[in-house]
């Protein structure tokens, strides 16, 4: 009974939410226009690149193969790490070595995967922590003036969290058999893809 | 408690030193002044993140401190309001301070510092006040009526109400991670928002 009454008034407030929404849609004016561009354009941003792309799901496929407390600690730290480069990254602060940190982090996270290696959780963190400050130095140098700082800022970090997502729900087929072979091939294809793109780096 | 607030007190008074202008500019819903209050603060990130961030907190609190910030951000946002739009033109934004509060909120959460039940309705005091003026002053300075300062308010205390209802329900269904991802990506978007304005200021000086 009380499960169904507060599934009921909760799903009243999502149709609440949603009939707000559609009444702000004849909104055109044209902050809205450019606030909705800046967060698509920051959404857009870290899928932009395979190499972040390839890095970003490795760490929910990590996450998910150590499973608690890593399976959420990695994916939380991880954006606000990121975050931390950014920032070191637009006020100028530079970082050397940037390319052939997050083709390395590609490396490292892919062997790790591969390997299903279960390092000590401040470890883990650890290794996680420091590729993201490579990847947000990356994202924060490239970012374009003229937008809605914290509208783009949303967008950006919403994606990066949507891709630690992505990597958590493929790999949740580690719980199967199969899956774990074929978690850890995913594991070698980030690996090789790493490989890939720090050849591209050095060159 | 005393390192707590001795850390979070110093970061926002700072944050209050850097007062940049910009524009905030009220939407036009065509549907009359209520509704254009109504939706500014749907579609004002600066606001919606900040009830968001305060909710969160509020969550690790219990329903207690789920119903006293509701009141204390709800009538502290009402009273700067009608206050502002009252007595003063004030077109402008805060970026940096909604940056730092941002950062500060989401950090907060993140490490699940829930702030005693007094803290939290004197911070929702605060916050609510300042955003609050701000709102009002924008409304009055774009010729806007006090039906649509009655829009803002409105939407606001329902926003508080369902956010923190939503947070408070999922803490006390020991869905915490949620919790934290969010106060995570706030605390990470404040501080993206923080460097973007920093490189601002440097370009602009």
């Amino acid at each position: 009974m009380q499960w169904s009454r507060t599934r009921h008034h909760s799903c009243l407030s999502w149709l609440a939410a949603a009939c707000a929404l559609c009444i702000s849609t004849p909104a055109l004016a044209h902050e809205v226009g450019e606030s909705a561009g800046g967060f698509f354009s920051g959404l857009s941003h870290p899928v932009s690149g395979l190499d972040h792309v390839a890095a970003m799901i490795a760490v929910g496929l990590w996450g998910a193969q150590l499973g608690n407390p890593a399976l959420w600690i990695l994916p939380v730290m991880f954006p606000l790490v990121m975050a931390t480069g950014g920032f070191l990254g637009l006020v100028g602060i530079p970082l050397p070595a940037v390319e052939v940190g997050i083709a390395l982090s590609a490396i490292v996270l892919g062997l790790m995967v591969v390997l299903q290696a279960r390092p000590p959780l401040v470890t883990s963190i650890a290794i996680v922590s420091v590729f993201a400050v490579f990847h947000g130095h990356a994202h924060g140098t490239e970012l374009p003036e003229g937008q809605n700082g914290l509208v783009y800022s949303i967008g950006f970090v919403l994606a990066t969290g949507l891709l630690h997502l992505v990597g958590i729900l493929i790999g949740t087929i580690h719980y199967w058999e199969r899956g774990k072979i074929a978690l850890r091939t995913l594991g070698g294809l980030v690996l090789v893809g790493g490989l890939y793109f720090f050849w591209r780096a050095i060159e | 408690m005393t390192w707590r607030r001795s850390v979070c007190w110093p970061g926002i008074v700072v944050a209050f030193c850097f007062v940049p202008e910009a524009h905030a500019h009220l939407v036009s819903t065509e549907l009359g002044p209520f509704y254009d209050g109504a939706v500014h603060p749907l579609v004002t990130p600066e606001d919606l993140m900040t009830i968001l961030g305060l909710s969160v907190l509020a969550a690790f609190g219990g329903a207690r401190a789920g119903r006293t910030l509701l009141l204390s951000l709800s009538l502290a946002w009402c009273v700067g309001a009608f206050t502002a739009y009252s007595i003063a033109e004030v077109d402008c934004q805060v970026p940096l301070l909604t940056a730092a509060l941002l950062l500060l909120l989401g950090v907060t959460g993140l490490f699940k510092a829930s702030p005693p039940t007094w803290l939290l309705g004197a911070a929702g005091g605060v916050i609510g006040l300042i955003r609050g003026a701000m709102n009002g002053g924008s409304a009055r300075a774009q010729d806007g009526e006090w039906l649509c300062v009655v829009g803002i308010v409105t939407s606001v205390f329902v926003l508080a109400a369902l956010l923190a209802g939503l947070t408070v329900v999922l803490e006390q269904r020991r869905v915490t991670i949620v919790l934290r991802v969010a106060a995570s990506w706030i605390a990470a978007s404040g501080l993206l928002m923080l460097g973007w304005e920093l490189r601002g200021l440097a370009t602009a000086t």
